[in-house]
């Protein structure tokens, strides 16, 4: 489907050096950075991400830096059908349960983050708070997304090391 | 208990307050940093191109030839040198003889110095005062020389005849004192110039104007140390808009100033060139009389 330019090797490139166009290759599945966010969430809490396509599926991986290299891949749960609860926690009390069961599993509360999401080409900055609920044994997350009044998103996904993202390369398109 | 509950409280308004404040603060952060990284790059270039400006300015006066290098003469003779590198600004030093000890000499106010060209035409005269210099000194030593800067435009050989003067403007020629051996030596040096070196303490005055700016208003764009550390952490900062056009404005007055020195513009000069010291020009209290 893409062409990557130059022929370049792999190996010059991690996660933190993806930008919007770059092809990437995570789960056996090549993906391209079709939008990428930067996120603020105070002092040197800062982020990044992009949104993942495969031409049918998104995925979201985010990249910090602060205090220690974490990277995560997740999917966007229907919060209207899989979590209604949480979600009018959410728009009711401002703010989730502190627990919740989902998928066979209890997910807690471990963190709270008021920040700024910015589109990294338009630069629009978004207000979010986002909640983080981790499972027992702390491999997968939850993270519940406010912006705005009436937006609330949750995303279920997992932490991942660096190799696990593979064949970075900047696209371009084919003659 | 949980962190929230112990240091924001159990009411939503409060977690909604602590919320709130805290994206105040990273989006009073993100304003911070908007302008460290704005502004960095001028700080930084500033500090680099004083730097530059000053290295050009000690270099831009280096000398490229010493016609003369502290020759005695007798005053009543005259003394002459050879001008090898025509077009060039030429530094005449002369030191005159000049006790307060001596008192034939206190009515002695100054010093006029004739420059004769290779044709023997008088091309350009200095006048300096000197009193005021022995009144202020008590070392009982020589008075302080009389320094003059010109263009020397034609090769050959020019001569340098001084007068002590009772007063100003007023040639006592043969004065009496000359014929005291001590007194009736002067001393002369002429040194050719690679260029001009004017102009270089206003643009660092500017530059040094600008740092003082950046220092007084810490506080608006960051201290410099978080300056330093904003374009340590991205170099890149000083390509931005505002420093290119801030180092492109400095460039163009270097070169300029280069240019001009380089031509020897706010020199004296002579013949075609025949002109006075421009305002830029210190005169270190010669009259340039023409």
């Amino acid at each position: 489907m893409f062409k990557s330019d130059k022929g370049g090797s792999s190996v010059d490139y991690t996660v933190k050096d993806i930008k919007k166009g770059y092809i990437v290759e995570y789960d056996l599945v090549s993906w391209e950075a079709i939008e990428e966010y930067e996120y603020d969430w105070g002092g040197n809490y800062k982020g990044k991400e992009w949104t993942l396509y495969d031409g049918k599926n998104e995925i979201y991986l985010y990249y910090g830096s602060f205090p220690s290299e974490e990277i995560s891949v997740s999917k966007r749960i229907n919060m209207m059908t899989e979590l209604p609860d949480l979600r009018e926690d959410v728009f009711h009390k401002d703010e989730p349960r502190t627990s919740f069961a989902y998928d066979g599993k209890t997910w807690n509360i471990v963190d709270e983050s008021p920040g700024l999401m910015i589109n990294s080409d338009t630069k629009e900055e978004v207000e979010i708070v986002s909640w983080t609920f981790n499972d027992p044994n702390e491999s997968e997350f939850i993270t519940v997304v406010r912006n705005g009044e009436k937006s609330v998103d949750a995303y279920k996904g997992k932490y991942i090391e660096n190799y696990e993202v593979s064949n970075i390369l900047p696209r371009t398109l084919e003659d | 208990m949980g962190w929230y509950e112990r240091n924001i409280g159990y009411s939503r308004e409060s977690r909604n307050y602590y919320r709130r404040s805290v994206l105040e603060e990273i989006k009073a952060e993100r304003r911070q940093r908007k302008k460290q990284i704005r502004f960095a790059g001028i700080f930084v270039g500033n500090i680099a191109f004083i730097l530059l400006t000053l290295l050009l300015w000690m270099f831009s006066g280096n000398t490229k030839h010493t016609e003369l290098n502290q020759q005695k003469f007798k005053m009543a003779d005259g003394v002459t040198f050879e001008v090898i590198n025509p077009g060039k600004v030429h530094q005449i030093t002369l030191k005159v003889p000049y006790k307060t000890s001596l008192s034939n000499f206190e009515r002695a106010t100054g010093v006029l110095l004739d420059l004769y060209g290779p044709d023997g035409k008088r091309v350009y005269s200095f006048y300096k005062t000197l009193w005021w210099y022995r009144e202020s000194s008590e070392d009982q030593g020589a008075s302080e020389p009389l320094i003059a800067k010109i263009i020397l435009n034609e090769k050959g050989v020019y001569t340098v005849k001084p007068y002590m003067m009772d007063d100003e403007f007023t040639k006592k020629v043969g004065n009496v004192d000359l014929k005291k051996e001590k007194l009736s030596y002067g001393e002369l040096t002429v040194k050719s110039k690679r260029s001009g070196s004017l102009y270089f303490g206003y643009l660092i005055l500017f530059e040094l104007a600008i740092l003082v700016v950046f220092l007084i208003a810490g506080s608006y764009w960051g201290n410099p140390m978080q300056m330093w550390t904003t374009v340590k952490e991205d170099i890149r900062v000083i390509t931005q808009p505002i420093p290119l056009l801030y180092f492109g404005m400095l460039t163009a007055f270097l070169i300029l100033i280069m240019y001009w020195n380089y031509l020897g513009i706010g020199y004296a000069g002579y013949g075609d060139y025949l002109h006075s010291p421009n305002w830029f020009f210190g005169s270190d209290d010669v009259i340039y009389i023409g």
